[in-house]
């Protein structure tokens, strides 16, 4: 039977089955929800405090700085207080209150690396781990092992309200992988159905009109599948294909209807439209759907060359309370430690303030490949926990660093992959996520 | 195996001996040993070391011997072979309709017309006869090519737009699209296919030596028209490496980018020999027919404007280079620590640029420049030798030797040099001073910027002088795309003023170089002898030796991607990888016939079409293959499979009558408002942004080179067809055209004219009957219009919101739907009404008191409701809003004051409504009618309490009637025929 025998969970299934990638082991984690704060959030002024660069506020930096995009000055430190939070005592920046409450769950990577710093080819990099060659995402990789628990919604969903994020559909690309492995993108801005997934919706027809339609054209397709012996698999499955189409019309409406959840819930996330984006992910995440992206916005948000202090507050306001709504959520319903949480950028930012042309402070940050943080919670992962660290301005990883790739190989570990051994034939290689590096970071995970 | 060599004494011991492997290495080392044992560890080792030279792809082809008796249809003969030895049967002959519908389909792409197909069914010529003629037929129809183009543009990996770009770059290519009706006429006039590949490698050198015509260059697209890996070298030649091994030869040479191939015999060395080729190649933007394209008057005002920028910009940035060529050469000696090639930190003006330090170094490096006159002594010294070499140039020796072993002092006195040549005649030493002076200003020089395609050599500017050019050449691309078909122009490869050769870059990362390769290509063709290319690039030499009828390859790739387009599955099933890893051929023997018959044919595609589709197991029934062939690798019947998305979308506009036959030129929108109703291959393919419903479809991927398309059947496809604008609107367009053949009222002639159009046949009695039962289940009336008796309870309006009263004084209903909003007008803000909008979500009030946004429900029924939802600002400037819900019967239910940051709960536990009572949902800018900033999101939601009953604002929500016309069951019918399985299979 040829894989065009089949529907979407089975190909799902199929597809990892027969390439031997189904996992290795029992996974911690049996879903994802990934927050990408697109753009380069400031290490410095959420998760990673440097209160070593006081001393030098206004100065040069004593050990010279990493080559940068733009031109930055002096010392800049953060506009903002630490304190520490929960048993664990890690300190999270007062942007972050309500996440900082959580912090005994979450995992902080402080010591994150890329390589340019450049938002393009670091969006890949953090997504599909290489920064210039065209390479399946982490979700479709995840998809491709794991398939999906619920033939009626797509497997894999990317959304981020108001359009697309830098790079756009290539951060959620399937790659060489087949089609039904890319990320499905809804643009969350909308709250009706039919704008949030392609062709949801008829328009033509009432459902009563539409269910006549399709058992009229299953009269036809049965008919046409007698007189060729009943029995080919190709046909049948695109018989079936159509009954689950329809299904997932009702199934998708009821997923993304948040006038389904109780008021408090709702005003647990909040209305505004993280509140509602990160709902749906649970929702959907509840339902079966393997991975979920969630992006702050089109364009690229985070990248606050200037301002910090006002623009950073604003995006931590927006998304501080949704993302603490949902690690709370999730224990409650027992779903956070099998969901694998991450939140993060692709890059961070300077410790030195970004100048202008002529030279004055935008009391802003450049961007900052050399080392900024990613943190993680549930699915496996040992909450309360510090791994790796930046020098003492905040400039470069240098205790433990971590590269996309061990971020990679230590999500597919707790997916139940060996990132060596999970592999896809493609061009006569064996390609994997991690390409030929990646080391599972043993130390967060539970 | 390379080689053995033994050396045998008289005591037949072996004293030693080599064995080589395919690289020259010594694999074994033996001595002292009897050489009986010898022979035993030979005989052992023989077969795994000869496995890769004996591999069947890299064998010679072999015309296999045929009985006379199969002359006449050797392909049935070989299929028939293959079923005898493994004791099966092939099924018999297919209906006439299906073999007819499938020949129609698979060269051209789209099915017969019912009457054509009537006709050649009534025909009383033989099967074969009939096959013969209609081949013909379908071979010269310009459809062909249009289908067949399709297939290669798989392999070509094509689209309309570049990836992703910066600096203001313009993302389409300057028409892609040349090179794709390139493909197209070369298919329809059968070119023969060592030209059609020598051209996609070599027009350019192929048109100065006239062995073919101008516009031939459009076919050097294959190489161009990849992804531009933001302007990354390496990247580039790799995916052209890329398209021309897998897409040509089946091999999969790019493996060997980073170690020597872990399977076939492809060492590192092959790969930077092609990846040479290409480095002395750079890409041009010519005019098919520069005179025409010189009448453009604004484009040759841009294209001057920027030859003249482009100019002043350059001799800037030389003086620059040549001022500090020192540097430049002193970092040139360490490639290690230079960046690699990348898109990376800002180059101001007052840095040594890592491309220029790279140019220096691949200049400095070439094997050859050690005997160079003027460089040699500065390559002796920096090997910490003598620089005095008797073919020195005097002026460099003299100036050099102040500076003794310093190599900072040297490279100093090489750059007064340079400095001086530029304005030295030199007397007696004339021929002394060229030299020099050629440093600076020669064709090789290191120094000059070439004056060629911005792209290529943009890497050489500072930031502050690059963008400007690139804007500028945008600027031109724009021009250039905009004229279309007045002035095509093709994206073309052309030689470098000077080849070079590059060295192997250890494990692929350019900084760590080893050894220089000639340029060349693959050893394994040559018996494990890489020639070495002498004519410029190579482009050409490389490109015939693609075409070399000895190369077992080529011929036995193309017959294979040939035969996989008619029969599902390649006779091997890995495309685009023939080497030791792929699979072996279902029937080696008839791949090797029709790899001989096409060479023997003079290359020609259409003959070996021919062969295949007039065949007798063509015509074979489809069905389901025996169990003991269950892949069906015997062919035992035909294979039966979905149309792919071109098909299915040609034949649905076929079906429709709206199919727009016009060949050729820019591509336009497959999808969406102002779609093309033109063949899928003229829809524009965005490799950035494909649309979802191409890769729903297996589409295959415009990113690299795509061996064979998925096949899947997700339930994306489904709803595609069930509820997309584009088969609504087929469907739409069939029953109109159905309609206005048939004479009024008769049903039975409608439902068969359907069935001509979309199946080409008429219906049967049990079809006529469920189709008629169809047309009359629905209740007469519910038929023409079925809207959602949700929707109908809201309108969209405004009006002034009088307090006292407690209600808008006079509802006027929004004039326009734009899809998103209702509103003033086509503008926003409109004219008149300002910026009053209401969305499903929320809205924005009007201008002033008199202007208030009102979403009206009118209740169809009599209860008890509950209402919720949430009223906001948006932004945070200008004052606050009002808002209230009143009823038509009781007043003013409740009024809220808004202002940003403070969203109001605007929920009521319980409201007694009558039916036909009305309820407005309210909201103005506020008494001092300052309007800025007052966008709000407000969807009320009622819900009956005692029974099921919802009215959902976001849900509801609905455009104009003329937005989305319901379905009539005419229409509804011709869609489920259009979307069924007998129009999407090919039996």
């Amino acid at each position: 039977m040829g894989v065009g025998a089949l529907g979407l969970g089975d190909l799902l299934r199929s597809e990892a089955a027969a390439a031997g990638a189904l996992p290795h082991f029992p996974g911690r984690a049996k879903r994802v929800v990934h927050f990408f704060l697109n753009g380069g959030p400031s290490h410095i002024d959420t998760f990673d405090p440097k209160p070593a660069l006081q001393k030098y506020a206004g100065k040069e930096l004593p050990e010279g700085k990493l080559r940068t995009e733009r031109k930055t000055g002096a010392a800049f430190p953060s506009p903002f207080e630490f304190k520490p939070y929960g048993q664990s005592g890690i300190e999270v920046s007062s942007i972050f209150p309500k996440i900082g409450a959580c912090i005994d769950d979450i995992a902080v990577i402080r010591s994150m690396k890329a390589k340019l710093p450049n938002h393009e080819p670091s969006l890949m990099l953090m997504n599909c781990g290489d920064a210039i060659l065209s390479r399946p995402s982490v979700g479709s990789w995840a998809t491709y092992g794991l398939g999906s628990d619920n033939a009626n919604l797509p497997a894999f969903i990317a959304m981020c309200p108001g359009g697309y994020p830098i790079k756009g559909a290539q951060n959620w690309q399937a790659g060489f992988l087949p089609g039904a492995f890319q990320g499905t993108f809804i643009d969350s801005k909308h709250s009706q159905v039919e704008k949030l997934i392609e062709n949801i919706r008829n328009h033509g027809q009432s459902p009563y009109q539409q269910r006549a339609q399709l058992d009229f054209l299953q009269t036809l397709n049965r008919s046409h599948l007698a007189a060729r012996g009943g029995t080919d698999d190709e046909l049948r499955a695109r018989i079936q294909s159509f009954e689950l189409a329809y299904r997932m019309q009702m199934e998708a409406t009821d997923a993304f209807d948040l006038e389904r959840e109780p008021d408090h819930i709702r005003d647990l996330y909040g209305r505004e439209v993280h509140g509602r984006q990160t709902l749906i992910a649970r929702r959907l995440l509840e339902r079966g759907v393997r991975y979920v992206q969630l992006w702050h916005g089109a364009g690229q948000p985070w990248d606050h060359h200037d301002k910090i202090k006002e623009n950073h507050s604003k995006l931590a306001r927006e998304l501080d309370g949704p993302v603490a709504a949902l690690l709370t959520d999730l224990k409650q319903r027992g779903m956070l430690e099998d969901t694998l949480v991450i939140f993060g950028g692709e890059f961070g930012r300077t410790p030195t303030v970004e100048l202008t042309g002529a030279g004055k402070s935008k009391l802003g940050r450049d961007h900052n490949p050399y080392g900024f943080t990613v943190w993680m919670a549930g699915g496996g992962i040992k909450g309360g926990t510090v791994y790796g660290a930046t020098d003492e301005f905040g400039f470069e990883a240098t205790d433990n660093p971590v590269e996309a790739h061990d971020l990679h190989a230590t999500i597919l570990h707790l997916l139940g992959f060996d990132h060596e051994q999970f592999t896809y034939r493609y061009a006569g290689r064996d390609f994997r996520l991690t390409d030929v590096a990646g080391e599972v970071i043993r130390e967060i995970i539970a | 195996m390379r080689g053995l060599s033994l050396v045998v004494n008289l005591e037949s011991t072996v004293v030693f001996a080599f064995l080589l492997d395919w690289k020259g290495r010594v694999l074994i080392l033996l001595s002292g040993m009897r050489t009986s044992l010898f022979a035993g560890i030979l005989a052992f080792l023989c077969p795994l070391l000869l496995a890769a030279e004996e591999h069947w792809a890299f064998r010679p082809v072999e015309r296999p011997r045929i009985p006379d008796s199969a002359t006449e249809d050797p392909i049935s003969w070989f299929i028939g072979q293959g079923l005898q030895e493994a004791g099966l049967s092939g099924a018999p002959t297919a209906a006439r309709r299906d073999w007819v519908r499938r020949l129609y389909l698979n060269l051209t792409g789209l099915p017969p017309e019912f009457k054509t197909l009537k006709a050649h069914l009534a025909s009383e010529e033989a099967e074969r006869t009939l096959a013969k003629r209609l081949v013909e037929d379908l071979l010269s129809s310009p459809h062909y090519g249009e289908r067949w183009a399709r297939h290669w543009l798989d392999v070509a990996r094509y689209s309309d737009t570049k990836g992703y770009a910066y600096g203001g770059e313009e993302f389409d290519f300057p028409h892609a699209w040349v090179y794709r009706d390139w493909v197209v006429k070369a298919f329809n006039e059968d070119l023969p296919y060592d030209q059609f590949i020598q051209r996609q490698i070599a027009a350019d050198l192929l048109l100065e030596k006239k062995r073919c015509d101008r516009e031939d260059l459009a076919a050097m697209g294959f190489l161009t028209l990849g992804r531009r890996f933001i302007g990354v070298e390496p990247e580039i030649i790799d995916d052209r490496i890329d398209v021309v091994t897998r897409g040509l030869l089946g091999l999969t040479v790019s493996c060997a980018r980073c170690h020597d191939h872990k399977f076939d015999p492809i060492p590192t060395a092959d790969y930077y020999a092609l990846y040479g080729v290409f480095k002395s190649s750079r890409e041009d933007l010519q005019a098919i027919d520069p005179d025409a394209a010189r009448e453009h008057e604004g484009l040759e005002k841009k294209k001057k404007a920027l030859s003249a920028d482009f100019e002043k910009r350059a001799r800037e940035v030389e003086s620059r280079f040549l001022e500090r060529a020192a540097d430049y050469m002193v970092a040139a000696l360490d490639i290690s620590v230079v960046p690699p090639p990348d898109f990376a930190e800002v180059i101001e003006k007052d840095d040594l640029n890592p491309a220029q330090i790279r140019r220096w170094y691949e200049f400095l490096s070439q094997e050859s420049r050690r005997e160079d006159p003027v460089f040699g002594p500065w390559l002796a010294l920096s090997r910490g030798g003598i620089h005095e070499l008797p073919s020195a140039n005097v002026l460099v020796v003299d100036a050099l030797r102040s500076a003794g072993a310093d190599l900072k002092k040297a490279a100093e006195s090489y750059q007064a040099l340079f400095g001086r040549a530029v304005k030295e005649e030199g007397g007696n030493k004339a021929a002394e001073w060229r030299e020099i002076r050629d440093v600076v200003i020669g064709p090789a020089s290191p120094i000059r910027i070439p004056r060629d395609y911005i792209h290529d050599v943009e890497w050489l500017f500072d930031d502050g002088s690059k963008n400007p050019l690139k804007k500028q050449e945008a600027a031109i691309e724009r021009e250039i795309l905009g004229l279309e078909r007045k002035a095509p122009h093709a994206l073309v490869m052309v030689d470098r003023g000077v080849a070079q050769n590059v060295r192997i870059f250890e494990r692929g990362h350019y900084p760590t170089q080893l050894g220089e390769v000639g340029r060349g290509s693959i050893a394994i063709l040559h018996g494990g002898k890489r020639p070495i290319y002498r004519k410029g690039s190579g482009r050409l030499e490389l490109a015939r030796e693609i075409t070399a009828t000895s190369n077992p390859l080529t011929a036995r790739v193309i017959v294979n991607r040939l035969w996989k387009a008619h029969f599902g599955e390649g006779l091997v099933r890995t495309e685009s990888d023939f080497g030791t890893r792929s699979e072996q051929p279902s029937h080696p023997e008839l791949l090797d016939f029709l790899a001989a018959e096409v060479m023997d044919s003079g290359w020609s595609l259409k003959h070996l079409q021919r062969l295949i589709t007039t065949s007798a197991i063509y015509r074979r029934r489809a069905g389901e293959p025996p169990k003991a062939d269950a892949e069906n690798r015997l062919l035992s019947v035909y294979p039966r499979r979905r149309l792919d998305f071109e098909a299915m979308r040609d034949s649905m506009l076929n079906a429709s009558g709206e199919l727009d036959l016009k060949m050729g030129g820019p591509p336009g929108p497959l999808f969406g408002a102002g779609a093309s109703h033109r063949r899928s291959i003229y829809g524009r393919i965005d490799r950035q942004f494909l649309p979802s419903t191409l890769l729903v479809f297996d589409f295959a991927n415009p990113e690299l080179h795509s061996p064979a398309r998925y096949r899947t059947n997700v339930p994306q496809q489904a709803l595609f067809l069930m509820n997309s604008p584009f088969t609504v609107m087929r469907a739409q367009a069939l029953a109109a055209r159905v309609e206005m053949e048939s004479s009024a009222e008769n049903e039975s002639e409608k439902l068969s004219r359907l069935f001509q159009h979309v199946y080409q046949r008429r219906p049967t009695e049990e079809e006529l009957a469920s189709s008629l039962r169809f047309l009359t289940s629905m209740p007469a009336g519910a038929d023409e219009d079925a809207p959602d008796p949700a929707t109908e309870a809201w309108s969209y309006g405004y009006g002034k919101f009088d307090e006292k009263k407690g209600g808008i004084a006079k509802f006027h209903k929004l004039p326009h739907y734009d899809g998103q909003a209702w509103g003033g007008g086509k503008r926003w803000p409109d004219g008149a009404l300002g910026w009053l909008r209401l969305t499903a979500e929320g809205g924005h009030t009007g201008n002033k008191v008199a202007h208030a946004a009102v979403r009206r429900w009118t209740s169809p029924v009599t209860g008890t409701l509950k209402l919720s939802g949430t009223i906001a600002k948006i932004e945070d400037c200008g004052d606050g809003l009002r808002a209230w819900v009143s009823s038509s019967r009781l007043g003013i239910l409740q009024a809220w004051q808004i202002e940003f940051g403070k969203p109001q709960s605007a929920g009521i536990a319980e409201i007694e409504v009558e039916a036909g009572e009305i309820l407005d949902f309210v909201i103005d800018c506020g008494e001092a009618n300052n309007f800025s900033c007052d966008g709000f999101t407000w969807a009320p939601r009622l819900e009956l309490s005692t029974r099921k009953g919802v009215w959902d604002a976001v849900q509801n929500f609905a455009g104009s009637v003329s937005e989305a016309e319901p379905l009539n069951v005419w229409e509804r019918l011709a869609q489920a025929l259009l979307i069924s399985n007998e129009a999407m299979f090919l039996d």
